[in-house]
């Protein structure tokens, strides 16, 4: 690439336009090419300010409360008194979880319901299939999830915790929540769903603390259980 | 203006694990992020889905940023918008891992980067007030994640009438923001 051609890159690169490949060669040539940071410099300061281009948009109140206390999450377990040494039991019983995902997970040990005014909670159990006593409880309102009871669950290995997700029906997931189970077993996960978000599933994992935002572990394959 | 009011010392003790000092800087740019979150993903749980993430990553990464390189809010502004980008291109949401390097190798041949005029009015009006065509291709990199060539592509124009409108589009946006007012 020729310093004109590259010239001719610097607002798409400024933009983050470029493929892959481009972005790698202008950076290149960028090393050795001062005149062309300094030009690079002039349009990375003004794309930067386009996010005040727009019309302001308010969240909902409560994604300040859902982010603090997903931080607190992922340091509480370095907080949390450890129990015994790590369970090797866990490491026995994930790799039975793959096969024994949605259909099998579905074992219902009771489901019950009440009806206040045009409101609706409701609560189902879901046999995980990891300890004998181990279950999630999911909670609607108004036919929609809000909430995972979990009890029975083993204590994570040591540096890891577990993590919820949610399985949307068009095949993406999501983390709902990072959490250590307290040592009798039993943990509650809130769940905020978006207005028109379609879940048809959630997902039980085991991950690393220095890794939480990477896609689902390997090591220990996620126990699934569907929404209903 | 690489420091608004004490970021860096916010920061600071967000390294230090402050949950208080996290809310405060989400009360700064929880809006921010928000709205460019939204602009981009054009769905709200998406929208917030990509703010609690970028707010998480500062919370792990605070102390790995770097107040001589950019403000808090341009870095952060990088990677809520790399976030969203992510997820429109039907990327993994997940395939989060390595994201922040990738940021920071977008800006690392940059040199320390003396911010324009934020003023949100200013930017607003330079922005409407490019030509139609210019705010397009502006549009359609920045806000969504397209690259020159796909734009190309979806305009029917050729690749470098593409480079030269961005060209054209920014230096415009820079002249009236460098004035401070309407040229």
């Amino acid at each position: 690439m020729d310093r004109e051609t590259a010239r001719d890159l610097l607002p798409a690169y400024a933009l983050g336009a470029l493929e892959d490949a481009e972005r790698r060669e202008l950076q290149e040539l960028l090393a050795d090419w001062p005149e062309g940071r300094a030009e690079l410099a002039g349009l990375i300061a003004t794309v930067d300010a386009l996010p005040y281009a727009l019309e302001e948009e308010r969240p909902s109140l409560g994604l300040e409360g859902r982010i603090i206390t997903r931080a607190r999450a992922q340091r509480e377990p370095w907080r949390r008194p450890r129990a015994a040494a790590p369970p090797r039991r866990v490491l026995r019983w994930l790799p039975h979880l793959m096969a024994a995902s949605f259909a099998a997970a579905a074992a219902v040990l009771g489901v019950f319901a009440f009806t206040g005014g045009d409101e609706v909670i409701a609560g189902r159990w879901f046999d995980l299939p990891t300890t004998d006593n181990a279950a999630a409880y999911i909670t609607y309102f108004d036919e929609r999830p809000i909430g995972v009871l979990f009890r029975g669950l083993e204590p994570p290995p040591e540096e890891r915790v577990y993590q919820l997700w949610r399985l949307r029906a068009d095949d993406s997931r999501a983390i709902v929540d990072t959490f250590v189970p307290r040592p009798d077993g039993w943990a509650a996960v809130a769940i905020v769903l978006g207005e028109d978000e379609a879940v048809v599933g959630f997902g039980l994992t085991i991950e690393p603390l220095d890794d939480l935002d990477a896609a689902p572990s390997t090591e220990f394959p996620p126990i699934t259980f569907p929404v209903r | 203006m690489a420091d608004r009011d004490g970021d860096s010392h916010l920061l600071e003790r967000i390294a230090d694990g402050d949950d208080d000092a996290l809310r405060e800087l989400y009360r700064r740019y929880g809006r921010l992020a928000f709205t460019l979150a939204y602009r981009i993903t054009r769905r709200e749980d998406r929208a917030e889905e990509a703010v609690q993430e970028a707010f998480v990553r500062v919370w792990r990464n605070a102390g790995r940023f770097d107040p001589s390189r950019a403000s808090f809010a341009t870095w952060f502004s990088r990677v809520v918008r790399n976030l969203c980008i992510d997820m429109l291109r039907r990327k993994d949401p997940l395939e989060r891992a390595g994201a922040l390097s990738k940021i920071e190798d977008w800006i690392a041949y940059s040199e320390p980067i003396e911010p324009v005029i934020v003023n949100r009015l200013d930017v607003r009006d330079a922005f409407l007030r490019l030509p139609a065509e210019q705010s397009r291709v502006l549009e359609m990199a920045y806000y969504q994640g397209f690259t020159h060539r796909e734009i190309a592509e979806a305009l029917a124009i050729p690749e470098g009438t593409v480079k030269s409108r961005m060209r054209l589009g920014l230096q415009r946006m820079r002249r009236h923001l460098g004035d401070g007012r309407s040229s």
